[in-house]
């Protein structure tokens, strides 16, 4: 670990460097308060490089774990071939430490086990310079414990005045910071005095609570409460909240065939639990037939299967589902009312 | 995820849409050879242009003294899908993938020593006869009893009968039918001991040292409810009995999410899960009704 200075004037030379040196993606404005990550080559220069953001509209995973991907192609001659990679592997900048924590939890879920090669290749290389943050209304990543991150990334700058405090975690982060060494300075105690004092602000900023430490055995009192049938009533099915959550992984396998029949591709895609057909085997029979149910099996397998499965919950407290429900439910709602079906 | 060279080299109607196929895997390939599995494991099959399915072995490893060209691949299937549709229709020589073996077969090591009761509901049979073979191939490796307890709803549904009668007769391991419906003249089945009943009467009618017996039960989901029931009832623990669950599976490497209950991924926690492990899985199975305590999980 190295902990330095990068006077702000010199962020938009560091950006130039950067993309200079590989593939950078970088979060950019997307019409009112919407964010996305984009590669900064799309964009005209580093003023375009959103600074104040909070939550992107889609995670980091659609970088490793894209929409669409195709996995092999086929063909009655050849057989199954493995589909080539040319894309190289990202340079992130920008993402906060929740979206840091939930990098670290598709990590965990892809490698673990089998592997997922696909993942992996995309995974390989990446490079990961992590940005702090003020929270908003709909943050709640105090509560789960991801406010902040030790790992995952590999250099993370947090703001101040006059620039920002740089910590350098990884002889990746530190190769980055001598692409130009020129543009970085010596941290002065003063400014970490700064950004402690800023820190204690952020702290005291957050108003949104779930409390998760006993999640899991709450969970296992109430599947029957009242409080799921509730919900299955309310919610629309659309799976909004499956493709921004940063953890959600599931997908749907099929073929695009050409139109001879002959040759086509075997293609991945994203898929939600909260979908209908999600448990549809042959025969047309349905596994979680009821909408209640469906509901419930997303949030108990944030909240209490990956703590068994991983030992943490998967929710990161981004708020990005509470911002895409079409329904307007809300996770730290959602809780609350099962907690209070306890109490009746 | 890359499905492997494979070919169709022989398929045999067992009954109306129930056939069985025979592949042979490419040799050098790294994939299912019918050589390298455990009983209880499945395969992922892809019909070219067409889709992927999971498919559970239907036979006991072969010895790896055969050589790799020889060895076949044995499933039973049956039509019932749109892969499944297509694959009826190949003829022997045609290209296909496999990929596999995958999951968690039957927990050997913790069957050997006991005597075991395997128990298959309709086409659970075709899994089971993976763990039915391995039984009677190594016997010596049970305990006093090994039997099958065998169900199907009419006579003419019985999977094996060839197969099951050779096996009764060798010994060692004993069968016995149960078909809901069974005509008045018939009360053997190729010489197999046939009563008109269910499951559960077969199992009243057998002598068990509960803590010594092991279950393995293959069917229905309707079927884990009312055995289960029973077993609990006759005192077997459920750390005792295992049983092959079926799920939606897309990757069969616990990703895709599609065979998930609740935290558990049937492709590769199961699809044999111990009836412990099954316990508080809620999805697994329905409790016959009026025994649904939600507090007693699956085993109620």
């Amino acid at each position: 670990m190295e902990i330095l200075f990068l006077p702000k004037p010199n962020l938009s030379a560091f950006l130039e460097a950067l993309n200079a040196h590989g593939r950078l993606v970088v979060p950019a404005a997307a019409g009112e308060g919407q964010y996305r990550y984009v590669e900064y080559s799309e964009l005209s220069g580093p003023e375009e490089v959103a600074l104040e953001f909070l939550r992107t509209t889609l995670p980091l995973k659609k970088y490793f774990f894209p929409a669409e991907e195709v996995l092999s192609t086929f063909s009655e001659e050849e057989g199954y071939q493995e589909a080539p990679l040319e894309e190289e592997p990202p340079i992130l900048f920008g993402p906060h430490p929740c979206e840091l924590h939930g990098l670290r939890v598709t990590d965990r879920f892809f490698q673990d086990g089998y592997g997922d090669y696909h993942y992996e290749r995309r995974r390989q290389g990446a490079k990961v310079i992590g940005l702090g943050c003020m929270p908003d209304e709909k943050c709640f990543c105090q509560s789960t414990g991801t406010d902040h991150v030790e790992d995952v990334y590999d250099l993370f700058l947090w703001e101040i005045e006059a620039g920002f405090v740089t910590m350098v975690r990884t002889p990746v982060g530190h190769a980055l910071v001598h692409l130009e060494r020129d543009l970085f300075e010596h941290v002065q105690r003063s400014q970490i005095v700064e950004h402690q004092k800023k820190l204690e602000v952020r702290r005291s900023s957050f108003n949104r609570v779930l409390p998760i430490s006993d999640l899991p055995q709450l969970l296992r009192f109430e599947e029957d409460s009242p409080a799921w049938k509730e919900l299955g009533d309310a919610c629309f099915a659309c799976g909004a909240c499956s493709m921004v959550c940063p953890t959600c992984t599931c997908f749907t396998v099929f073929d695009r065939t050409e139109l001879s029949g002959e040759s086509g591709e075997r293609v991945r895609r994203w898929d939600s639990c909260l979908f209908r057909d999600f448990t549809r085997i042959a025969g047309d029979e349905l596994m979680r037939p009821d909408r209640a149910a469906r509901v419930s099996n997303r949030y108990y397998h944030k909240e209490q299967g990956f703590v068994e499965q991983f030992g943490m919950p998967s929710c990161t407290g981004c708020g990005r589902c509470v911002d895409a429900c079409t329904a307007g439910i809300d996770i730290t709602q959602v809780f609350a009312k099962v907690r209070g079906s306890c109490e009746r | 995820m890359l499905p492997r060279t494979a070919w169709l080299v022989g398929k045999e109607e067992l009954l109306p849409d129930h056939m069985l196929f025979r592949f042979r895997l490419k040799p050098g390939e790294d994939g299912p050879d019918g050589s390298n599995h455990r009983p209880g494991q499945f395969v992922m099959l892809s019909v070219i242009g067409v889709g992927e399915v999971p498919i559970s072995i239907c036979h006991a490893p072969v010895s790896q003294a055969i050589p790799p060209e020889e060895r076949e691949l044995r499933l039973t299937i049956r039509r019932v899908g749109r892969v499944t549709r297509a694959l009826f229709d190949l003829t022997p020589g045609a290209r296909v993938g496999l990929r596999g073996p995958y999951g968690r077969g039957f927990p050997l090591e913790d069957l050997h020593g006991n005597s075991l009761v395997m128990m298959a509901g309709g086409l659970g049979m075709a899994p089971l006869r993976s763990l039915l073979e391995y039984a009677h191939q190594h016997r010596e490796r049970f305990g006093e009893d090994v039997h099958l307890l065998y169900g199907t709803r009419a006579v003419g549904q019985l999977l094996y009968p060839e197969a099951l009668k050779q096996i009764n007769q060798s010994g060692g391991v004993q069968v016995h039918l149960a078909c809901d419906r069974v005509p008045a003249r018939e009360e053997s089945l190729s010489g197999l001991p046939l009563i008109q009943g269910n499951l559960l009467d077969l199992l009243a009618e057998l002598p068990l040292e509960q803590t010594r017996t092991r279950f393995a039960i293959c069917g229905p989901p309707v079927m884990y409810g009312y055995v289960t029931d029973r077993l609990r009832d006759m005192k077997v623990f459920p750390e005792h009995v295992y049983v092959s669950l079926e799920r939606r599976m897309e990757c069969a490497i616990g990703k895709c999410g599609h065979c998930a209950i609740g935290y558990r991924y049937t492709c590769t926690d199961g699809p044999v899960f111990s009836v412990w492990e099954a316990r508080g899985l809620r999805e697994a199975w329905q409790p016959p009704s009026g025994k649904d305590d939600p507090y007693l999980g699956g085993w109620r």
